[in-house]
């Protein structure tokens, strides 16, 4: 009965790239005779891969090439081809998400873009990944509590606050295990330049060609400790500012548990045998951690998956589905990157439309995204697809439209009435937010609902 | 009228309920001073009206005293339409809950045993047949009279719809007169723009009183049609009272097994909106027409 | 045997037994429905009058199915106690309601003669006796089973606690068994009618119940009341259950309606014993309804109280741990108001009970019928009266599943202590534990709050 979807995640980090295949369940939830309901039930990893290290051609840029090699196998290894999966990521995250990595990677990666969406997260989408990877939701909802994770990666830490379930808040520091890297003689490679600015203000004994010294990496492992027990209101650093990516933790959450994932997380549940083994500070910062007040203020819980929690999110949750009843051009399918315009008032669609068109690319295919209303009349239907045929006189692109209640189908075919020779999406229970992207799928089996992707672009 | 009568009374006791403690401190206060012999005090009628107690929504009330988690329980109980949370007086129900469910229960029966008003099938264009039942009871009690029509109004149902039609659409009262009112307007026009889509046009729609499912057999057997979609009130329950369904069959002929009906529930806004459902149905219809089978013929 | 009687001058000639037992009925809308009831109040107390002077004996010869046709009536008839039932067969039906109602005849008497009886002459007995007569007749009877806790004492009223929810949600569903748990409710069984009668949904919610009353070391039983087949296909692949469920009629064509025959029930019962989760012995439970076995036109011409007390006679046979009357839910075509379902509920219960399996009662209502919940808390209060084993817990009363009203957690408690009955012996210990009721078995200021189990 269950239909399902083949997602693939990919997350290329500072340190490692990694890939997992997933499997969603999608089954009809709604009660006996009603109209279905489709949603995702169960979503179960049928593919790990290795944990590669990210091939870099210098400390600071990736090496394309040799990471799709890495996909290429590891989908060869999984015996899973191209044209299988329905769905999924691709994650450039960390230090390695700069502008001109993701690009070159993006590029690369092509030969993947046609049969599968393609995403990017942001560091709040990184955040919400990686805790749902590492499993901090489920807890927080099984339990009935708050529960911090910190994904702690080999250049960022992002933290996301699940509250019974639901992500309630999240953030991102600068704070990571190779921040920091030592050749096998120990002689240090590499310094990330917030952390060189702490070292030079401190006075600290570091630098990058001198031998790696334990006592002074030691203080500056504990102002990395100090900001991240500050994220979560436990003391102050002067540094908090500086190794803040763009957010903190807002409001008073109340955290009970902490949880852990990330490379790092490997030092904070384990005892390690030779925390020098990676050429980085990451399993001595791991030990940092799990002395520090973090572990002491809080219960600390335990993680579903550590270092892939970010690449487990990306495979299983990034996806969700749109509402049972749609309308949708099956020639227009898949639809990769859409910006989306945000209708705000929804009495004037045409003025604001016609206004915000302008922020776009001439010739560039656009979502129009509305909540529209609960229970809509027919003659509130009629009213909205004749609002939107009006505004989009002067755009030529196909009509995609996306709404928050459900009303997608009797709207499809309002807007075929009205716009008889364009071609029409028009799909609803997607929620999206002005500056948002989607990404629309193929089809399910049934070819009743449509895997959406939305995304926060990275590369502002 | 039973409806607004037991508004009134229902926004009476709410009021009572409300005001009683202010007026024995009144009273007691004035009787003290009372000089008369009198017992009882002039009551003024004051301004004002008890707000709706049906527009409270149930799904985030929170009753319970002292409760040890209430931010779980709402939790909890966001998960379910179920009547959670409603605390107790002693081993008996809060006044404001009890009042709900009877005018839940008070709506619900309203719309079983009131008719669809003449004004509305008249406003929508629909041509009116009445099966063998004669009134509300014996439509109640005699569910086979309720599939049935006598002769003269055979005679209208074969004149409204032409012989060998593609498709037609029905409109009986079922068990909620609530829920036609409140759907079928909404839904008819969405099916046919979807059938219209499809170079399908719908001819008159006939509304039935005091119909039952089988109705439709009935209507198949004299006019022949290909696909009949019967949109029909259903049981009410205590959630709501104006929850329609769709039955819709190929060719359905007295004898038709259930199981050969394609049903959709739960049309109402709660639940599918009609004009969702009108679209929904429509492809139902087109992929009849396709399949010439309906029910678990078409799976 | 007689048929024929004058009344006010009047000669009334009945066909046969069938058609006496059929008018012998209070007024039930079915009867009409099925065209066997009687036209006339004095036809119906001309029937009364004549069946009363039947003999037990006549009623065995001719049950109301045949027995070649039927293994409902084979099984009637032959797990009869001979002995027994020689010793009462010349007794007119008036005799035996004399002889239950006598002040000499004790709970052991009528346990032993209930061996006796088909379920004919069950039927007839209730025909001839007036509310109270059912209410008194049968408080002198307690039926009591064990599963994980035993049902049915005196001095106890229990309650099924039924969490049902429109689309399965198990959270949803936990949310309602704890706060049910919180008032008392749940001590008969925690029970889930499911929407999707598919193993693996029934799989999913036993193992939530399963792990709540270990976790919680509740002392009760659970249930979820799909098909009995499903619910074997269930227990087959491992899913935790305590009893097996299943609706029943009071003819072999009936439960062909329901997808099942007697063999089906006897290799559920053995499945239980050997793979469920409960101490055992007994296992079953059925569901019954006054009205059923016509809506399936499996009624072979019988009135409904005959074909239900029928449906008791079967169930005997499995040894069920519950038995109850869904008394309201069908619908005014078979019981057109609430003084229709009040009398059913009295039938229906005092019919179990004498027949000896552990009834309780759904009284309920649905919002087609002449009803409301006055309606069945008036029943609710008769049947304590009359010693009902236990009645369904829904929040509130309104079940979002099913549509119907029933008893909610509140009704229960509010009987107890106006009848100064407990919960089960185990279940009123952990009640205690929980603080939420005191030693005499009354809500206390923490009842309701579901919270204070998580």
């Amino acid at each position: 009965m269950a239909e399902t979807l083949l997602s693939v995640g990919i997350d290329i980090g500072t340190s490692t790239t990694q890939l997992v295949f997933s499997k969603l369940y999608i089954e009809n939830v709604a009660a006996g005779y009603s109209v279905p309901k489709m949603a995702i039930t169960n979503k179960e990893i049928i593919y790990k891969s290795d944990i590669h290290f990210t091939p870099l051609k210098s400390a600071t840029e990736i090496d394309a090439d040799a990471v799709l090699k890495i996909i290429q196998a590891e989908y060869a290894k999984a015996g899973i081809s191209i044209k299988d999966t329905d769905t999924g990521a691709v994650i450039i995250t960390g230090e390695t998400a700069r502008k001109e990595n993701a690009k070159a990677v993006l590029e690369a990666m092509s030969a993947f873009s046609g049969d599968f969406v393609v995403a990017t997260a942001g560091a709040d989408l990184e955040s919400i990944i990686s805790g749902k990877g590492a499993g901090a939701d489920l807890f927080s909802k099984e339990r009935h509590t708050i529960c911090a994770n910190f994904d702690i990666g080999g250049g960022t830490t992002n933290i996301a606050v699940f509250n019974r379930g639901k992500t309630q808040d999240t953030a991102c520091f600068d704070i990571g295990g190779r921040l920091i890297r030592f050749d096998t003689q120990r002689k240090i490679t590499y310094i990330s330049p917030k952390i060189k600015q702490i070292i030079q203000s401190e006075h600290f004994g570091l630098s990058e060609g001198n031998l790696f010294d334990i006592k002074e990496a030691e203080k500056i492992m504990d102002i990395m400790v100090d900001v991240l027990c500050q994220s979560v209101g436990i003391g102050s650093s002067p540094y908090f500012q500086l190794l803040m990516t763009h957010k903190g933790i807002t409001a008073d959450q109340k955290i009970e548990y902490i949880s852990f994932s990330g490379g790092v997380a490997e030092g904070i549940y384990k005892n390690v045998e030779n925390p020098y083994a990676f050429g980085d500070i990451g399993l001595l910062l791991g030990k940092k951690i799990k002395e520090s007040a973090l572990c002491r203020e809080f219960k600390l819980a335990k993680s579903r998956e550590t270092i892939r929690a970010t690449v487990v999110g990306a495979g299983s949750h990034t996806t969700e589905i749109s509402g049972s009843t749609i309308y949708y051009t099956p020639s227009l399918l898949p639809l990769k990157s859409l910006p989306v315009l945000k209708i705000q008032d929804e009495t004037h669609i045409r003025e604001e439309f016609c206004e915000k068109i302008k922020w776009f690319e001439p010739g560039q295919t656009i979502a129009i995204s509305l909540k529209g209303k609960n229970s809509p009349s027919f003659s509130d239907l009629s009213k909205t697809a004749e609002d939107i045929s009006n505004a989009v006189q002067s755009y030529n692109g196909p009509i995609i439209a996306v709404f928050e209640e459900d009303m997608g189908k009797a709207m499809g075919y309002a807007l075929q009435q009205k716009l008889p020779n364009r071609k029409i999406i028009s799909i609803d229970n997607i929620r999206l937010q002005e500056g948002d992207y989607i990404d629309i799928g193929n089809p399910t089996q049934t070819g009743n609902i449509l895997p959406v992707i939305v995304k926060t672009l990275l590369f502002q | 009228m039973q409806e607004a009568e037991l508004r009134t009374l229902v926004e009476e006791m709410v009021h009572k309920m409300l005001t009683s403690n202010e007026h024995h401190e009144i009273q007691i206060e004035k009787s003290v001073k009372s000089t008369t012999n009198s017992k009882t005090q002039n009551t003024v009628i004051e301004d004002g009206c008890i707000p709706d107690i049906s527009k409270v929504d149930i799904r985030k009330q929170f009753l319970v005293e002292n409760a040890k988690d209430k931010e779980t329980y709402l939790e909890m109980k966001s998960k379910t339409p179920a009547r959670l949370g409603i605390g107790k007086a002693g081993a008996r129900y809060k006044t404001e809950t009890m009042l709900r469910v009877r005018a839940d229960h008070a709506a619900a029966q309203d719309s079983v045993f009131s008719d669809v008003s003449e004004e509305f099938i008249e406003k929508n264009g629909f041509v009116k047949v009445q099966t063998l039942c004669n009134s509300k009871d014996e439509y109640i009690t005699r569910p086979d009279k309720g599939r049935r029509f006598p002769g003269n109004q055979l005679e209208i149902i074969r004149k409204t719809i032409p012989e060998h039609s593609k498709v037609a659409i029905v409109v009986g009262d079922g068990l909620s007169s609530a829920a036609i009112e409140a759907n079928a307007a909404e839904m008819i026009p969405s099916m046919k723009q979807t059938l219209q889509a499809h170079q399908i046009t719908v001819g008159p729609v006939l509304f039935v009183k005091y119909c039952r499912v089988g109705a439709m057999d009935a209507i198949g057997e004299v006019t022949d049609t290909d696909v009949i979609c019967l949109l029909v009130g259903e049981r009410p329950g205590l959630v709501t009272a104006e929850s329609m369904s769709a039955y819709i069959a190929y060719k359905p002929k007295h004898g038709l097994p259930e199981a050969k009906r394609t049903v959709i529930s739960n049309i109402h806004k709660g639940g599918t909106p009609p004009v969702e459902a009108g679209a929904h149905a429509a492809e139902l219809i087109l992929t009849m027409l396709e399949k010439k089978a309906s029910g678990i013929d078409l799976k | 045997m007689i048929l024929k009687t004058v009344l006010f001058g009047h000669t009334y000639q009945f066909k046969d037994l069938k058609d006496v037992l059929a008018k012998a009925n209070e007024e039930k809308s079915g009867d009409i429905l099925a065209g066997i009831a009687a036209e006339t109040a004095e036809e119906r107390v001309a029937a009364k009058i004549v069946l009363s002077q039947i003999r037990l004996e006549d009623l065995r010869n001719n049950p109301v199915v045949p027995y070649e046709l039927d293994e409902v009536t084979r099984i009637i008839q032959d797990d009869l106690n001979e002995p027994i039932y020689n010793a009462i067969k010349t007794w007119t039906v008036s005799e035996l309601r004399e002889w239950i109602l006598d002040e000499n005849t004790t709970e052991a008497d009528i346990k032993k003669i209930s061996r006796g009886l088909t379920s004919e002459m069950v039927a007839a007995v209730a025909k001839l006796m007036s509310n109270m007569d059912l209410i008194y007749a049968a408080s002198k009877i307690r039926i009591t089973a064990h599963c994980n806790t035993t049902i049915g004492k005196r001095g106890t009223l229990s309650a099924r606690l039924q969490p049902n929810h429109p689309t399965d949600d198990p959270d949803g569903i936990m949310a309602s068994v704890l706060e049910g748990l919180s008032y008392g409710s749940g001590d008969a069984l925690i029970g889930l009618n499911p929407v999707d009668d598919s193993t693996q949904s029934v799989t999913r919610i036993l193992k939530r119940f399963d792990e709540i009353k270990n976790r919680l070391q509740i002392p009760t039983q659970i249930c979820v009341l799909a098909h009995v087949t499903t619910q074997m296909d269930a227990i087959k692949k491992g899913a935790p259950t305590d009893l097996i469920f299943q609706s029943i009629a009071g003819s072999e064509k009936g439960n062909t309606a329901f997808g099942f025959n007697a063999q089906t029930i006897e290799e559920a019962r053995q499945l239980a014993l050997t793979h469920g989760t409960a101490e055992g012995p007994n296992v079953m439970y059925f569901e019954t309804g006054q009205g059923s076995e016509l809506s399936s036109e499996a009624h072979n011409g019988a009135d409904q109280v005959t074909m239900e007390a029928r449906c008791y006679g079967f169930a005997k046979h499995f040894s069920p741990f519950l038995v109850n009357t869904v008394v309201g839910f069908i619908g005014p075509e078979y019981l057109y108001d609430g003084r229709q379902v009040s009398r059913a509920g009295l039938e229906d219960h005092f019919m179990g009970k004498l027949t000896g399996v552990s009834m309780g009662c759904d009284a309920c209502y649905t919002n087609h019928m002449k009803a409301d919940q006055n309606s069945i808390e008036d029943l609710a209060v008769l049947l304590t009266a009359a010693g009902c084993n236990y009645f369904m817990g829904i929040p509130h009363g309104d079940d979002v599943m099913l549509n119907y009203q029933t008893t909610g957690y509140h009704e229960t408690a509010a009987l107890r202590e106006i009848y100064g009955l407990k919960a089960i012996q185990p279940f009123h210990e952990w009640l205690l534990k929980h603080e939420f009721v005191d030693q005499q078995g009354r809500l206390t200021c923490k009842a309701g709050d579901a919270s204070a189990l998580l």
